[in-house]
Order: structure tokens, then sequence, then C-alpha cells
């Protein structure tokens, strides 16, 4: 049993050493290294090139990080433990102390330090004491300070400085970058135990040395007993910060203006848990959070952003022939864009390849990718607008952060954004967004995970939010026309066709289905609506070429598709409850708003003929239902034989508020109960 | 779509990448290394940098056809017959395999060789995704290198990859413990519809070792069209190896100087579709099993051995269940105990080892895997004086044992068999102590006493999920609904699942379920049962309205069933190519009781029946008496692999399940007096 405190202690400087690494994954440090054109000379080896993979050339640090000792303080941690219990007797696990420092120094190099402990109280969240921490080995160094376990009786176990690895986590087939992990596994924790540690990530070579934008989230999915975050920055600058989703004002701060430094201090009271409902925003934007910034406007990133994008959007003999190939023949302006738009997109595959923040921020040269024939969102926004370029059209890459992840903060200015799409300035004054990373969007519709963002162009200097499209921008068009005959077989033709995210999506989603598979496929689907359906044909209409509009026609019989019920026979409108199930309003109650990141509109129609035989006794009345903007109208109108419905669902909002939630499900369950209404027919004997 | 003919500037890219601290990045040719600066060419100009502006420098890779520059350079013989091969009879494919050689050469050492070539046409736009490619290694023992990948794109320009699309990332990271596996992935360049993709690697292993024998379980053949499909394996004189074959003929084999070479060929194999419940590619393509001539009790002895001297459990951990006398109970807290303290790590043994750690190991970390997790209750019951044994079990869904190549490598995970006949697999927290992984049902496994065991198929009252339900209509359309739900098998683990959960979310979680069983209804209160006790059903009981339940018209009332639905998606097919996989058996039954409201009589409901087939069973009883509809039903589904003919039957029952789910029940008034509901 260990009843000292081990400290790690952070290295004073040191020698430079530089690492090379070797392709049969060997590595070495050295503090020389030399290269003629042919060999490598390290300290005390030599190897020719074609062996080596990587060099990183370590950078002399500034001031070394100061020895600091942790003062054993078992006890408080143990009753801050008690006091979690007792405010989250639910939870699985508490955090006790979620404390950082973001310190910028003189020389522009930053240390970030952060301090955590966590309760846990069952084992589903023994996962928690593994920690990876991210880092890129050309720009920072991060450095374990402490880890250990407390036992609740107060032992205290340390983990072993050779059990920190350098591992690489799993990441998607598409995405390579720089990134590793400082990864640990605390030891022998078990549920009851508090785990501990604290790091220091020292970035010896930030993007910029002049920006400096921290930002830190006050709570998420566990309970957050105290969270603090501390900002230091030389004295003469200033920090401007912004505190969002905090509407009681529970974020306290301070600040403390001294002669060297520049001390702000923020900390709420301790922070519930995000409870997850269906369809909530993303976590980062309910919870309360602080942007900060050194800079006091856009200026200096915008001409950060801008240099570099100016060097990648290089109008070369290549991109001007592509260019112009492409649009030869062009009927319109619109026509130019979107053929371009549509080529990107198809040509140039998606591959995400970080390096430095050259090419993790503004994406490598035009060229360089339309040679690759492959890029991430930067490369292809890149690509995209120098094509448009030099065909004469006015087109910047834009940064946003997508709705789906989070929220970029207009008043902080920084090195905000996970994605990056394209501004287009149509000679007649409008602007558009389009977003040439996928394989389908048909112009001029672009993802919906971008609407109602805020977009940075850096080289017009300006951040605008990107509108919401209207809903018929995102129409889902259904049209059934049917036929009963006389032994209750239903004869359906159907059609349906889209636009926006919904068309990208469905395109996206046959595209991928083996063409010999496509009618199992639709008979599966309408396997669904009933048991004895025998699909006739089918046909995807425009399905490869996205310039056109992509549809599915559909020609099947449902056999003995009228429901019995004594006399009466029953019709549902096959698909039509599909269509409405809005799950986001099983809830009674809501603490968050309903996201749906962008607007929508549906419109169903069905024709049904019938014979004779069957006299229509029911058919569901004319309806109208209203939220705000929103409405739900369906219509029926019957003639001899003949019966015609219309619904159109048209939905403006991208978002519903929670204070609204009540209303908006009732307008929902009003749809629910409307479309469930069968056609109710009587055999005429 | 057009074609655009580009011209390319002559660019130098030696494919050398360097980073300086601004953020920039150049591509182009290191030159030199000096004390103070680095020389760095780009295009036909000479670059400088201060060495303190350096970041780092990223060195392209010589590979094999890295100076072609268009097809005219190639001098690979397979690349070119591949360039000349005529596709037209492959419409509709994403791409076309037309050519794949895996060959494996082993050392007199044991060392082995795994080297892969393949080389692939796209032909449509899905098949664009090929072109991302991965495989699995293990860097303490093996030694891997991507020899190359390079497309022929169709205007016959040659691009080959460049080492920033290669990375090797873990296949898990937590715990550290656990992270030994690596995948290195790649991304080809030149994924256009056309081109011609082509890559290689290599895998080299020092030597076979007892817990990692030489065992190789091939697929040949792809779910697309496949021209030629080779494996080779080249010994030396005198090894002997074990094969086996399935859906492809036994191997030439040539003798080559001081080896022998073995090869299998497939050629012109068309692929398959897909379809409901197919069964998995091991099952369908040829397949091919090679390993070291071994037999299952050598195997189990020399795995005693490993294991033999970590197998003692601390006694202070024996000691927390003293106390409790009546077996059973002792059974199921110690089942518990290790099924919810020992966090799982999901990876089966052939994506870490076969050999688990010792229970004082896991006990320590907290951590494991299913085959340490059961070891662990292997040991902890031996000590307690439980008849327990320990059995490894390979993976139905790969095919199950090939006891013609016995190799340890072909077990996955583990299970403990108390007495003849209850298995107990404690990989899942929340699963009913004697619940198995289906993966690991209907195999046969290898217990440690050397001896073959079959486990068998959990089904019927196993894995049951039954609802029952009382209704009561009120005004308005609308219902009072009382809701048991009781689960078992793999229906409980959802249930389960809530147990860890604070009450409002768990709340959340049981309205959105009911709200997805049973849309539009508004629950009113609810509890759960039996969430920490495995040896019992979960049970879930809520109260909730309906506001959409019935509808009226003139003197009748008509509604549904709430929650009943069963679709008949997995039906849809006219007919089948392949038997039907049914993966895991189970049952559904519900049992509903409805208040008819006074001033009504039953008009019209479905009637009883019942049908059968060889995997699915379906009966249904209604009867109306004393006020009430009574509606029973009670849907089987059993595992297994059945044959296509069974189809026929299978449809029929899945349809009348289907048509049950869609019947209404229709009420007649009997009095003058509109239902106001109570």
């Amino acid at each position: 049993m260990r009843r000292f405190l081990f400290l790690f202690l952070a290295l004073t400087s040191v020698a430079l050493s530089h690492k090379v690494y070797l392709y049969d994954g060997e590595e070495f440090r050295t503090e020389r290294l030399l290269f003629d054109g042919k060999m490598y000379v390290l300290d005390d080896t030599v190897f020719p090139s074609g062996l080596v993979k990587r060099v990183i050339f370590e950078k002399k640090r500034g001031a070394a990080p100061e020895k600091r000792t942790v003062k054993g303080e078992i006890r408080k941690v143990l009753d801050r433990a008690e006091e979690a219990r007792r405010l989250f007797p639910d939870a699985s696990l508490v955090c006790l102390l979620d404390k950082g420092v973001q310190e910028l120094r003189e020389d522009g190099t930053r240390t970030y330090r952060y301090h955590f402990q966590g309760l846990i109280v069952k084992p589903e969240k023994l996962n928690a004491a593994t920690v990876l921490i991210p880092f890129e080995e050309d720009l920072e160094k991060v450095k374990v300070l402490l880890a250990r376990t407390i036992k609740p009786d107060g032992r205290v176990i340390n983990l072993h400085p050779e059990e920190i690895k350098i591992t690489k986590a799993s990441s998607g087939s598409v995405f390579f970058g720089r990134e590793k992990h400082l990864s640990f596994t605390l030891p022998e924790v078990a549920p009851g135990d508090v785990i501990e540690y604290i790091y220091e990530d020292y970035v010896f070579n930030p993007w910029d040395r002049k920006v400096f934008d921290p930002e830190w989230y006050f709570g998420g999915e566990d309970p957050v007993l105290h969270s603090e975050i501390t900002i230091v920055i030389p004295a003469e600058q200033k920090l401007k910060y912004v505190i969002k989703h905090d509407p009681d004002g529970k974020i306290r701060h301070a600040v403390d203006e001294g002669v060297e430094i520049n001390r702000y201090f923020f900390h709420p009271d301790s922070v519930p848990q995000v409870v997850e409902e269906p369809l909530m925003p993303p976590v980062s934007t309910v919870v309360p959070s602080l942007h900060a910034s050194n800079q006091e406007n856009w200026d200096y990133i915008f001409d950060w952003y801008a240099a570099f994008q100016r060097e990648r959007m290089e109008v070369t003999p290549e991109i001007k022939a592509l260019a112009d190939s492409l649009v030869s023949g062009a009927e319109s302006e619109d026509d130019s864009i979107a053929r371009i738009y549509h080529w990107v997109q198809r040509n140039i595959r998606y591959i995400s390849i970080k390096g430095a923040a050259a090419s993790g921020v503004s994406g490598h040269p035009a060229w360089e990718t339309l040679k690759n024939g492959y890029g991430d969102c930067t490369d292809k926004s890149i690509l995209f607008s120098t094509l448009l370029r030099a065909v004469g059209i006015e087109a910047y890459p834009v940064y946003i952060e997508t709705n789906d992840s989070g929220e970029l903060i207009p008043e902080i200015p920084g090195f905000q954004g996970n994605h990056c799409i394209t501004e287009i300035f149509k000679k007649d004054g409008t602007n558009l967004f389009l977003d040439a990373t996928g394989t389908t969007s048909r112009y001029p519709s672009f993802w919906s995970a971008d609407h109602g963002c805020w977009a940075v162009n850096a080289l017009k200097r300006e951040i605008e939010k990107i509108p919401v499209p209207p809903p018929p921008s995102n129409l889902r068009s259904y049209c059934y026309v049917m036929e009963l005959d006389r032994s209750g077989n239903l004869h359906v033709r159907y059609r349906s066709s889209y636009r926006g995210d919904w068309e990208d999506g469905v395109r996206w989603y046959w595209e991928h289905v083996k063409e010999s598979e496509i009618g199992d496929r639709f008979r599966e689907m309408l396997g669904e609506i009933a048991p004895d359906v025998e699909l006739i044909s089918y046909k995807l209409n425009y399905l490869h070429d996205i310039s056109k509009p992509f549809s599915i026609e559909l020609e099947y019989r449902i056999r003995n598709y009228m429901e019995r019920a004594g006399d009466l026979l029953l019709l549902r409108l096959p698909e039509i409850e599909d269509r409405y199930r809005f799950r986001e309003v099983s809830l009674k109650t809501r603490k968050y708003d309903i996201f749906y990141g962008t607007s929508a509109m549906i419109v169903d129609e069905y024709l049904l003929k019938f014979p004779e035989r069957f006299k229509l006794e029911y058919v569901p009345g004319d309806t109208i239902l209203k939220f705000k903007g929103d409405y739900f109208k369906l219509s029926a109108e019957t003639k001899p034989g003949e019966v015609f419905y219309r619904d159109v669902f048209f939905r403006p909002d991208a978002r519903i508020e929670v204070g609204d939630y009540d209303l908006y499900r009732a307008f929902c369950r009003g749809i629910q109960k409307s479309v469930k209404r069968p056609l109710v027919f009587r055999e005429v004997r | 779509m057009k074609a655009i003919f580009v011209f390319w500037a002559l660019i130098s890219l030696s494919g050398d990448r360097i980073y300086l601290t601004d953020g920039k990045e150049y591509l182009g040719k290191l030159l030199k290394i000096g004390d103070d600066s680095v020389f760095f060419a780009v295009g036909d100009s000479t670059m400088s940098f201060p060495l303190e502006d350096v970041a780092s420098i990223d060195f392209k890779k010589k590979r094999e056809g890295d100076e072609w520059k268009s097809a005219g350079d190639i001098t690979d013989s397979l690349l070119l017959w591949a360039l000349s091969g005529d596709l037209s009879d492959f419409q509709g494919a994403g791409y076309v395999n037309l050519h794949r050689l895996r060959r494996i050469v082993i050392g007199r050492d044991t060392s082995i060789v795994f080297k892969l070539k393949r080389i692939v046409r796209i032909t449509g736009e899905r098949g664009k995704d090929f072109a991302n490619r991965s495989f699995l290694f293990f860097p303490e023992r093996e030694k891997v290198s991507l020899d190359f990948a390079r497309a022929v794109l169709p205007d016959s320009r040659v691009v080959s990859i460049r080492d920033n699309a290669i990375e090797d990332v873990s296949v898990i990271s937590r715990p550290a413990l656990y992270d030994k596996a690596r995948r290195r992935k790649f991304a080809i360049p030149g994924a256009e519809i056309g081109s011609i993709l082509d890559y290689s690697y290599t895998i080299r292993r020092e030597r076979v070792t007892p817990d990692r024998p030489l065992y190789f379980d091939l697929s040949l053949g792809d779910r697309e069209p496949f021209i030629r499909d080779v494996v080779e394996v080249e010994i030396p004189a005198g090894f002997r190896i074990l094969h086996r074959e399935e859906g492809l003929e036994g191997p030439d084999s040539t003798l080559r100087g001081n080896s022998i070479l073995y090869r299998w060929i497939v050629t012109d194999h068309r692929g398959f579709s897909r379809e409901p419940l197919m069964p998995p590619p091991a099952y369908l393509l040829p397949r091919l099993t090679v390993g070291m001539p071994d037999s299952f009790e050598g195997i189990m002895r020399r795995y005693r051995n490993l294991v033999a001297d970590s197998s003692d459990v601390p006694s202070e951990f024996i000691d927390r269940f003293k106390g409790i006398a009546d077996r059973d109970s002792l059974l199921i807290d110690v089942y518990t105990w290790v099924a919810r303290n020992i966090k799982t790590v999901p990876l089966t043994a052939d994506r870490f080892s076969i050999v688990p750690f010792s229970p004082e190991a896991v006990l320590e970390n907290s951590f494991g895997t299913p085959l340490d997790k059961s070891f662990l209750l292997y040991c902890v019951l031996k000590k307690l004086g439980y008849h327990a044994d320990f059995v490894l079990v390979p993976d139905r869904s790969r095919g199950g044992l090939i006891e013609e190549v016995p190799s340890l490598s072909q077990f996955k995970t583990a299970l403990v068999l108390l007495g003849d006949s209850l298995y107990l697999y404690p990989a899942e927290a929340d699963a009913d102590m004697g619940y198995v992984d289906p993966r690991f049902q209907g195999v046969k496994g290898l217990s440690l006493r050397g001896e073959l065991v079959r486990i068998p198929f959990l089904g019927g009252r196993k894995a049951e999920d039954s609802f029952y339900l009382k209704v009561r209509f009120d005004s308005d359309g609308g219902a009072k609904v009382e809701l048991r739900e009781e689960a078992k098998g793999r229906q409980a683990l959802e249930l389960r699942g809530l147990r860890v959960l604070s009450p409002e979310e768990r709340k959340k979680r049981v309205e959105e379920r009911i709200g997805k069983l049973f849309p539009s209804s508004e629950l009113q209160n609810f509890r759960l049962l039996n969430l920490d006790d495995l040896s019992e059903p979960v049970v879930l009981e809520a109260e909730f309205s309906l506001g959409d339940f019935y509808r009226e018209l003139g003197d009748y009332i008509f509604f549904r069933l709430p929650g009943l639905n069963y679709s008949a998606k997995e039906v849809a097919l006219e007919k089948r190519r392949f038997p039907i996989y049914v993966e895991e058996g189970g049952s559904v039954s519900h049992r509903y009781e409805i208040e008819i409201p006074e001033g009504y009589e039953v008009k019209y409901f479905p009637k009883s029946a019942n049908y059968e087939s060889p995997l699915q069973r379906y009966s249904v009883v209604v009867r109306a008496k004393g006020g009430k509809i009574f509606f029973e039903d009670s849907a089987e589904r059993l595992p297994g692999l059945f044959d296509r003919s069974s189809y026929r039957d299978f449809k029929y029952v899945v349809g009348k399940m289907s048509d049950a789910s869609k019947s209404w029940i229709a009420l007649r008034r009997t009095d003058n007096l509109k239902y106001k509901g109570r």
C-alpha cells in the first residue's frame, strides 16, 4: 500500500532532441540530425534515405513549466465524493472537479492544464478510468502530472509512469491525421472509487501565436459538482468573452488585472446532467459555456485565413481548362454554377487528410486536390471556389460549425468551426451557400447540417447567418393513383419526388444498393404495408444524374387489402401513418427545444377509384391544424366511385422552442390522429 | 457525364511534405538538412528554411510502380492482364474483382508470411468506396508493409498512394491494457468509375505460438463478381498441413525445390445479392480452412497448461460470498457479480487473445473480455464447489466449428457449463443468467476436459417477450391501458439497461419506449421490476392513455389492438435464392383484455387460428365473454439454418401474423345512448 503521495514532476528544459520515425516502426531521438541528400546522420547512427517516414524537429521551449507539487488532499476529495452522492444519488458517475487553466504566454505559446476528479458509482462508467488525451507531436507536448485512484478508505494507488502509452485511437476509414493519443488506464478502479488526474498540454507551436481563443463547457452527460476555468493572459492583452446558455446567471466570474498577467476566473454552482431527449439540440449548445478570445475583432483572423485561401485558390491553366469545359454551353449563371457544383461532388472523393494548420484549416491547393481526386470539405470548397472564379463567378470558402455539432459564436473571434462550405455571389447581387462535400446534392440544395449556421467569410471579412431554406426547398411529394377491384385487391401506381436534403439522402441510398437488389428492396418496403404485395414494376429516375430531380415510380398490387370489420371494410392509405410518427413528442414534458435543423414540407396525394360494389361510408373530413407558422391541411373530395385525398404538412421552423412544446405536441398529435383515419366502405349486396 | 481531359503542368512531385511552424506546408523533395537550415525543392526552385521554422517533414516511401505515370509504363503482367479485360458481362456491379492472390509462406522456423494482392475495376458509383481499405495486425508479433496501392485511371494515368493517406489506428483504445490490435487503413487515390485499383500488403509473423497457431479460414469470392480468386500455401518439404474445402475443389500441389506449393482457385464467381434472413458470407461463399495437424485433445491439453498457473482466485474475493447457504442463490449472486462488476471489453479472442487473464488480474482491473469474464466465473464456481466446465466456442456466424482442421484459433470466446446443460455467458451486464449471445448458440465447443460439446439454441420461453394489456374505453376515441411486459433473453437487455439511469432519464426512456410501441400514448406512471435480479424476467408495468384508440361511425365503434404490429418485410420476396438463417430464436406473446363499453356488443373480431412452419409458429385465440374481449396470440421463431423449401410455409405464417396485427374489431351499439366513456 502506498501511503505517500507520488508526484510527477514537470521536467525542466532539456537539450533539444528531434524525433525520427522509420517505416518499420522504429523510432529514434537524436540531438544531432543532418541529411546530405542520401544519408541521415543521427547521434550514434546513420541510415539511408528511404527508410525514414517522418522527422519532427523539437523546438526550444519558453520558460519551463514550474516544478509543481500536489498537496495531499485525500480527505477533501472523499468529502467531495460524499457531497456528490448526496446531491446526485442516482448518477453513475459524478464529476467532482472539472478544472481547467489556460495560459497564454508572452511568446505566444500556451499551456492548458486540466484537473479531473470523478466519482465512479456504477460499473457502467468504468471506461472513464481510461483517459485518452489527443495531441499532435509537432504542435504540442503533453505531460501527466498526476494520475491515481483513491479508494473509499483513503488508500491511494498511483499510476506507474510506464503505463502511459502513446496510441492512435480508431477513426473512420476516410479520416487521416497527425493526431495521436496519450493514453492510460487508472489502476484498480472499482465502483465507489474516485479517479483523479492532472495533465498539462504545452502548445509550443500553435496555429498562430497571436490568436488565443479558449472555450469551456460547464456540463455534459454526467452531473458536475464543481467546474471552473481560469484564463491567464499577459497584462497588456484583454480577453473578450461571452457566456452562453446561462439564463439564470449561474456562472460566476471574476477578473484580476495584474502587473504581469490578467486572470479571468469562471465557475458555476453544481451543474446537473443533461438528460437526452429525442431530437434535442447538440449538448454543447444547451450546457452553459464560455467562449473567449484575445482578439478584439475578427480582422487578424480574417487576414490569417484569407492569406492561406488566396494561396490555395490559384487558377492554374488546368483548372481554367476544366472550368471552361464544364460551363461550355451553359444556359445561365445558375446552370454554370450547378455544373461545377455537381462535378466537384461527383469527381472529388471525400478523404480527409489533415497536416499542419494550412491543410488542417485551409485545405490543400486547388490544383493538388484536383490532381489527387480527393479531399475533405475544405479541399473541395477551395477547389469549387477556384473553379467558379475561373469562369468569373464570385465564390469564397466559408467556415461554419454544423448545427448537429455545436454553434459558432460570432461575437468571439477565433479559429472556430468544424466544416467548410462555399458562398457564391451571383451577378444579380444575391448570394447563396452550397456544400460540395457530399456526392448527391442537386443544385441549389445543400446539406441540412449547414442550415441556420453562422458562416465566416474571411476573404470578404463578413460573418453571416446561412438562412434556413423555406419548406418548399425540402419538399417530399408522394402521389398514389389507386384502383380497388371487386375482390378488394388494390392496384397502385406510386410516384415520389424530393428536394433538398431528403432528395440527397434518398438518392445516395439507392445509388449504394446493388442494381440486382433494387427490386427486392422495394418488395421489402412494400412488405411493411401488407403481406401480400406483388411488385409489378419500378423505376428510379435520374438516379445517377444529380443535375436532374430524383424520383421513384412503382407499380404494385396488394391482394385483399381491405380490412374487414364485420360489414365494414376499412382501407388505410398506404404509408401515410409512417410519415407522421413524430417520435420527438413522445415525452410529456421536455427541457430542451426540439431541433430539426431545417424546414420540412410533405405533400401526399391519394386518388382512389373503387367499384360500385363498395359504398363509401366514411372519408376523413377536411382538417386544418396550425402551430405558429406551421400547418397541416387535409382535404378529401369524393365523386361517385372516386376519392381524392390530399394532405400538406408545412413546417418552416428548424427549431421548436421548449416553451411552445405543449402546443406543438398537440399539433403533432392532431396530425397523427387525422392521418390514422381509414376510409370506410360497406359492401353493397 | 462529360469526359474531361485535362492537361497537367509538369510538376516535380516526389511526395515529401514539409510543415512549417507558421502553419504553411509544401510538397516537394528534401534536399538537405544542415546545422541551421533545411533545403527543400518545390517545383523547379529550391527553398531554404531556418531549422527553427520547420515543424516536421513527412516522406514518401518508395513503392513498386511509383515511377509509372501512364499505362504504357506498367511492367506488372497481372495488372496488364487486368487492363485488357472485357467486363461488359458485369452490368450493375459496383466493382468487379479481377484478381486476388493470397499467398501464405510457412518457414521452417514456423515463421509465416502472408501476402495479399488484389486488383479490382470500379464499375459503379458505389464501388468507389472500395478504395478505402484496411487490414488487421498485431504489432507486437507482426511486421506489416503496404507494398503498393495504385490506380490506373480511365485516361491511362497511373496514380500511387501518398503516405499521408496511410494510418495505423487502434482497434480498441479503452482500456489501454487491451490495446493490442491495430488496423492499417489506407485510401487508394483515383477511385473513379472505370479505374483499376491495384494494391498489395504483407504481414510477417516471426513464429507461431501455442496461443496463436497457424490457421487460416478464408472465404473465396465476394458479394461482387470475381474473375479469379487464388490462395497459395507454401510449406517446407516434410511439413504437413490440414485443409478443408467447401464449395471449391481441392488444391493442386507442386514440389518446388525444398518446398511444396498448394494452390486453390475459384474463377468466374458471380457474387451474390442480399436478401432478408440470408446466411452470413461464410455459408455462401467457397471456403478454405488451413491449419497444422492437431487434435482437439492435444489442443486442450496444451491449453490447460497455458491457463493452469493463472486460475487461482484470491480468497478475499471468495469470502464475500460466504454465508450464502442456498446453492441456487449463491450461483445467482456469483453470476450477477461477475456480469455486473467487471466491465466488458468487447473483443473476441481473435482480436486479443484466446488465453484469458487470471482471475486476480481481472478483479484488480475491473475489466475483462467475455473470455476473461467466463474464465473468472468458471474459476470462482469451481472454488465454491460447483461442477463447472469451461468451454471454448467458435462463432456460428462465421460457420461454426471446422472439425477437420482442429485449431485453437477457431475459438472466439468461452462459456461456462454448469452441470450438464446450463450454459453461462456473463459478458452482458443486463442479460438473464442463462442467456448466451446467439453467435455462440447452436455450435460445437471444446471443453476443458478435451471433449466436443454441443451448445444448444436458446428459444421458446427462454427468450420471450410477453405483453399483457388491459384496455378500457375512454371518451372521445381514447382508452386507458394497463400494461405489463415481461421480458427474457434479448428483449430483457434493453429494459434492464435502464437500471443504471437516473429516475429522470429512466422516465424519459420509458416514455419513448411506450411511445414507440403505442403511438399517441401518454404515460401516466410506471415501474420496473427485477432490474437487479438476473434470474427472473424483467418486468415493466405501466399505465398510459391512448388518445386515438377507436373510431365511431354511426352505430359502430371499431379499433385495432394497440401495440400489435407484425411486419411482413422479411417475407416480401416471392422466392428465395438462399436458405433462411435465423440468428436468434425468440417468442413474443400478447394477451389483451378489452372491456366492452356499456351499450355495445361485439360485432366482429378476428378468428382464432393456428399456423405452423418449420421455423415460425403463430397461434391466436379470440373470444368474447363476460363483457370483455380476450385476444391472445403467441409467435415463436426457431433459430438455425433452414432450407429454402421451408420458405413458402414461413411466408404464409408471417403473412397471417401481419394480417392479424392489422385486424379490426367492431362493436355495435345496442341502445340509443352514445358512448360517453367512464
